[in-house]
């Protein structure tokens, strides 16, 4: 497949369609469709095992050695991901998409200063003092010293850590950057940091952000649009403010619910009974059947499909009659 | 109400040697607190403020530089640590990572096990009790830990702390870890097992929902001080330190 074959509109930097993974044993995402548009922070909230870092490895296309993408396509910037070669593919990870992890500490270099490791990542045949101004421009743009250019990754704290893993992600100018938690390891202000420099990001970079969390309040605050994940699939997908203020599906209205910052002291914080299924024991019908309140008994049986209501995609029984084909 | 702590004017450094130099930093100074028998007790700051160090030199994990620490009216400091063991039992502490706090080659039953005295018999009858307390069922006994999940790990961890009957708990992040669905689960735990146990617990946190959530008072740390102290609702309503406002702000 050309590099340069176009398919799908531009406004829509990402296109994911009916992608599902697995091998021949089991199926470890099915159904995934969303799409991610130009200058929009999407987020992918859900439990862990639910399949949120999975759909970001799917599309990065670094799925561990024994999945596989079963069926459906990935099209970033018109280009069919799914088809590309391994070196085709190469040139678009780093260079197009870029990805932040959660603990910065464990995927930064210890022996290399941070000044090496983001020139590491400078694609192109640039001179080394070009190179330099490229990464000392980055680095105030993070809000690091220039200080740092010359500093070890012990040196630094967890913020300042991330903040560089953000330079060395974003030294390319990719249109899209796939954030696995960055957050999570990090404290209350440093995070509320790194969230407003991300968002920052999306205006001044011309930049789409896939951001993965479990927090749904901070998907709210951060993103337009949410898709909550459950059980390898999505079960729902709207604008971030509708979802947060009137959940459809059940299990985000759980999710919800079990926010400490909704309870009084001396009450008992409503959760989410059981745990997520392993992918080997899904049940035959809705992945959620287990836990849902609403349990009807065509739930059991049968897979939702997609129903598309008040501007949202939903997938469940309570909204109508629509199996999954 | 009764003081279970009171904490005079202590003060812990740190020295750190690097090849040319020696640099002393601050952990802890002018700290001045008290702590009531059965009340949830709120310690919040950044990382690096000292929280942590505050809760393990007041069980004496750490010892300070200077300063009294008073467990019901006895002077811990000055126990020598042969017979501090005596009191080692009224006072635990669970840590933030479930991952790292287990043994990974001990089973769980066994785990809890080690801090219950009596014969074999006594011993494990015991353990399954405290596990059950927590969640854990008794056919899961003889599991590792990496059989099980992040939140029943921190479960497990809970009952080894409990196995010792004792009267307070640190509880050090214990659901930084762990995803927010979990997260209620084992708060809603704490508050069980202090009401059923007559608990106090020194709570560190940076989250200020789970503060707000939990805690009768709040010790605000920066830099190794205790800038702020009082009722949680009066501090969160009315924060008169910058860093407290901050922390109010970047709320989210």
């Amino acid at each position: 497949m050309c590099l340069t074959q176009k398919i799908g509109k531009m406004e829509e930097i990402l296109i994911v369609e009916n992608i599902s993974v697995g091998n021949e044993e089991l199926e470890i995402l099915r159904d995934i469709s969303f799409d991610v548009k130009k200058n929009e922070i999407i987020s992918i909230v859900g439990e862990s095992g639910c399949g949120k870092s999975m759909t970001l490895r799917t599309i990065i296309r670094l799925l561990p050695k024994n999945l596989k993408i079963l069926n459906g396509d990935i099209i970033f910037e018109g280009m069919k991901l799914k088809d590309l070669k391994e070196k085709e593919m190469n040139r678009i990870r780093g260079k197009k998409i870029g990805m932040i992890f959660q603990e910065p500490s464990s995927y930064l270099n210890p022996l290399f200063t941070i000044g090496n490791q983001i020139e590491e990542a400078i694609e192109g045949n640039i001179k080394k003092r070009e190179k330099k101004e490229m990464v000392i421009k980055i680095l105030k743009e993070m809000g690091l010293p220039i200080t740092t250019y010359y500093q070890y990754p012990h040196q630094l704290s967890g913020g300042m850590q991330q903040r560089a893993m953000i330079a060395i992600a974003l030294i390319n100018g990719p249109s899209l950057l796939l954030a696995d938690e960055p957050t999570t390891a990090l404290d209350v202000t440093t995070a509320f940091s790194i969230i407003n420099l991300l968002k920052n990001l999306v205006t001044n970079h011309n930049l789409s952000i896939l951001f993965v969390t479990h927090d749904i309040s901070l998907a709210n605050h951060i993103s337009d649009r949410i898709i909550v994940m459950y059980g390898g699939t999505i079960v729902e997908i709207g604008k971030s403010k509708e979802i947060y203020e009137n959940p459809l599906h059940p299990y985000t209205k759980k999710l919800i619910e079990c926010l400490p910052q909704r309870y009084k002291k001396g009450e008992r914080i409503k959760t989410i009974e059981g745990e997520v299924p392993f992918f080997k024991n899904l049940p035959a019908g809705c992945p959620f059947s287990q836990r849902c309140d609403y349990k009807m008994k065509i739930c059991e049986e049968q897979k939702p499909g997609k129903i598309f209501f008040e501007n949202r995609i939903v997938k469940c029984f309570k909204y109508g009659n629509i199996v999954e084909s | 109400m009764e003081i279970l702590w009171k904490v005079e004017e202590l003060k812990k450094e740190y020295e750190i040697r690097t090849e040319f130099k020696k640099e002393k930093i601050i952990a802890l100074k002018n700290i001045n607190i008290e702590i009531f028998k059965g009340e949830v007790f709120g310690v919040v700051g950044e990382s690096g403020s000292g929280k942590t160090t505050l809760g393990k030199v007041l069980i004496r994990l750490i010892e300070p530089d200077e300063g009294k620490i008073f467990y019901k009216n006895i002077e811990i400091t000055k126990i020598p640590e042969r017979f501090l063991r005596r009191y080692r039992k009224n006072f635990q502490i669970i840590f933030q990572d479930p991952y790292k706090s287990l043994n990974p080659r001990i089973r769980c039953g066994y785990a809890v096990m080690e801090g219950i005295d009596g014969n074999k018999k006594e011993k494990t009858e015991k353990a399954i009790e405290i596990l059950n307390l927590v969640g854990i069922k008794k056919e899961r006994f003889y599991d590792y830990p990496h059989q099980f999940s992040g939140g029943e790990r921190q479960r497990i961890a809970i009952a080894r702390a409990l196995s010792t009957n004792p009267e307070f708990i640190v509880c050090d992040e214990p659901t930084s870890n762990l995803d927010v669905s979990v997260q209620g689960q084992i708060l809603n735990l704490f508050i069980d097992l202090k009401e059923k146990f007559n608990l106090t617990y020194l709570f560190i946190t940076h989250n200020l929902k789970i503060l707000r959530f939990i805690a009768d008072r709040i010790a605000v740390m920066f830099k190794g001080e205790i800038v702020e102290l009082g009722r949680t609702e009066e501090i969160l309503k009315n924060p008169s330190h910058p860093y407290t406002e901050k922390l109010l702000k970047s709320e989210i």
